[in-house]
């Protein structure tokens, strides 16, 4: 009582004392400002500090207090969580996502098993040591077992599964057959046969040819520089055209060989074909004269260079004439290696065509 | 030019059949062809009728099949006539449920009339012929709603008895995709059916 008695004036001063500032002392997490306000309180006042002691006694008697048996287990069977699911449906979170650690039940540790595992059981060319992890994980877990026994049902199933019977007759009429394979379908179908040993030789020959006539036709012209040859012929020809002035061509005396046409028959003098052509090739030259014209060979030279007097060949323009065999001849040269690449040009177009040809007979044979 | 025939040794009698068929098409022998069809008209139909859920669009792709084959006797290279001809309704099958992605799928409407025919031999037990029916109802509602790729390679698989290297060669897709397909699909169709598993167990 004297505590009381001494302590009446304090204690009077205590009543106005926050009880919720000593408690907080308690607190791990309490400001500094705050515990040291706290602390300075339970040292100044006797009832204050009382409190706190209680507090604290308090708090340790709660830790120390013991824990009572675990009446029950918890865990989840896989039938009440199957329960929960259908349950649940519509909720926001599902029932797996809610349990952890070892709350954890059957359904949601099968459901981070490999089903694919289980269903690559199902079939028999599975490898062994898939067959291995798959049996393993049947014999552990029973979900897993239930979905191999269902997949393996549904297979057979899919097997003895009825079928519409056939609605209608697919025999082919003859119109059918005969529209079918006619025309270009039936050659298309011979190209892409395996039968067919006639199109492969013939695109590679086709094509092979085609080639060899193109590096014919390009390169010999491309070493030995035809464009000087040309113009040396062409200018030989206009030569041999103004030497023979006024020289006329006969029409009978003309070498049917040295006409390029029939038209111009009149017009192409044989001068030219007597000049000698020291650049034309073997296939620009004019053919060598027959018995019947040996008369006009020894002519001729008169004839061209003459000038304006009377000849045999008098009474046409021979500058004209000669000029036009001139360029004829001049032309003789491109005009081969032209259409040798043109003829080599078709060949390999044919060549690939039929190699073409024959893929997309092949690709269409597997429908 | 090459005679299947003559060229190769085929002890299986029915490929040899078909072959000594072929090549008697191939020469102009209608009746020959026609014999071939009449062999294998209801297997084709029967495969196709699984994968197109669509009995007269399933028709018409077997005819199709019929006529592809017939236009392309020559391209035949050897081998199994039938597979041949499976090869052929399958790509027509494919190329026909692409074409109808978008359309619903209305699964075997007539599935209540006369014309979906049990496995021979069950015809006697009207119990057996009720639970088959229940389960092709069941089981074609669900195969129409994998997707047409899964379809095709479990029936591929299942019915026709095709391994995986043939269904990639029959489809134009590798091997580990058709492995994918038939277990992504089998998985689907238990989903599909998880509450109706009773009608296939036991």
């Amino acid at each position: 009582m004297a505590e009381s008695t001494t302590a009446a004036g304090r204690h009077e001063g205590h009543d106005e004392h926050d009880p919720e500032r000593i408690a907080a002392l308690l607190d791990r997490d309490l400001p500094d400002a705050d515990r040291a306000f706290a602390q300075a309180r339970v040292a100044a006042c006797p009832a204050c500090a009382a409190l706190h002691a209680d507090l604290t006694a308090l708090a340790k008697a709660n830790l120390e207090l013991p824990t009572p048996a675990r009446l029950r287990d918890f865990r989840l069977t896989s039938d009440v969580a199957a329960t929960l699911v259908q349950g649940m449906a519509g909720e926001p979170v599902p029932v797996g996502a809610r349990l952890t650690g070892e709350m954890t039940d059957s359904r949601s540790r099968h459901a981070a098993h490999d089903r694919l595992l289980i269903a690559n059981l199902v079939d028999r060319s599975v490898s062994d040591s898939e067959r291995a992890r798959a049996e393993e994980q049947l014999a552990a877990c029973s979900d897993c077992a239930l979905l191999y026994e269902d997949l393996v049902a549904l297979s057979a199933a899919t097997r003895s599964l009825l079928v519409p019977s056939r609605p209608r007759d697919f025999t082919l009429t003859p119109a059918d057959a005969d529209r079918l394979r006619r025309g270009w379908r039936r050659v298309l179908a011979a190209i892409g046969s395996s039968r067919d040993v006639f199109s492969r030789p013939l695109a590679v020959g086709l094509t092979t040819l085609g080639l060899a006539g193109l590096l014919v036709a390009t390169i010999p012209a491309a070493l030995t520089g035809q464009t000087g040859s040309q113009e040396r012929l062409s200018t030989i020809g206009n030569a041999v055209g103004d030497a023979s002035g006024g020289a006329g061509a006969d029409p009978e005396t003309m070498p049917s060989q040295a006409a390029p046409a029939p038209s111009s028959q009149a017009e192409s003098g044989p001068a030219a074909a007597a000049v000698p052509s020291p650049g034309a090739s073997a296939m620009a030259e004019p053919a060598p004269l027959t018995s019947a014209d040996s008369g006009y060979e020894r002519q001729a030279p008169d004839a061209l260079f003459q000038g304006g007097e009377s000849s045999p060949l008098a009474g046409e323009p021979d500058g004209r004439t000669a000029d036009l065999y001139g360029k004829s001849l001049s032309a003789g040269q491109p005009i081969g290696g032209l259409a040798m690449i043109v003829v080599a040009g078709l060949l390999l177009l044919v060549g690939l065509g039929l190699f073409a040809l024959r893929w997309i007979a092949r690709r269409l044979g597997d429908g | 030019m090459e005679d299947l025939r003559s060229t190769t040794v085929v002890e299986d009698p029915v490929q040899r059949r078909d072959l000594i068929l072929v090549e008697r098409a191939r020469e102009g022998d209608l009746d020959a062809f026609n014999d071939l069809v009449r062999v294998y008209q209801d297997q084709l139909f029967a495969l196709i009728v699984r994968m197109v859920p669509d009995r007269d669009q399933a028709a018409d792709v077997v005819q199709e099949a019929f006529f592809s084959a017939y236009k392309h006797l020559d391209a035949f290279r050897g081998g199994s006539v039938k597979s041949w001809l499976n090869r052929i309704a399958v790509n027509g099958a494919m190329d026909t449920q692409r074409a109808r992605k978008r359309r619903p799928v209305q699964p075997y409407p007539e599935l209540e009339d006369e014309s979906w025919q049990p496995p021979a031999g069950d015809e006697a037990d009207p119990e057996r012929i009720a639970v088959l029916t229940e389960r092709t109802r069941a089981l074609s509602q669900a195969l129409a709603l994998i997707t047409d790729d899964q379809r095709a390679a479990i029936v591929l698989y299942d019915v026709e008895g095709y391994d995986y290297l043939e269904i990639a060669e029959m489809t134009g897709v590798s091997l580990g995709t058709v492995k994918s397909r038939i277990h992504r699909g089998r998985l689907a169709l238990r989903g599909l059916l998880e509450g109706r598993m009773e009608l296939f167990r036991g």
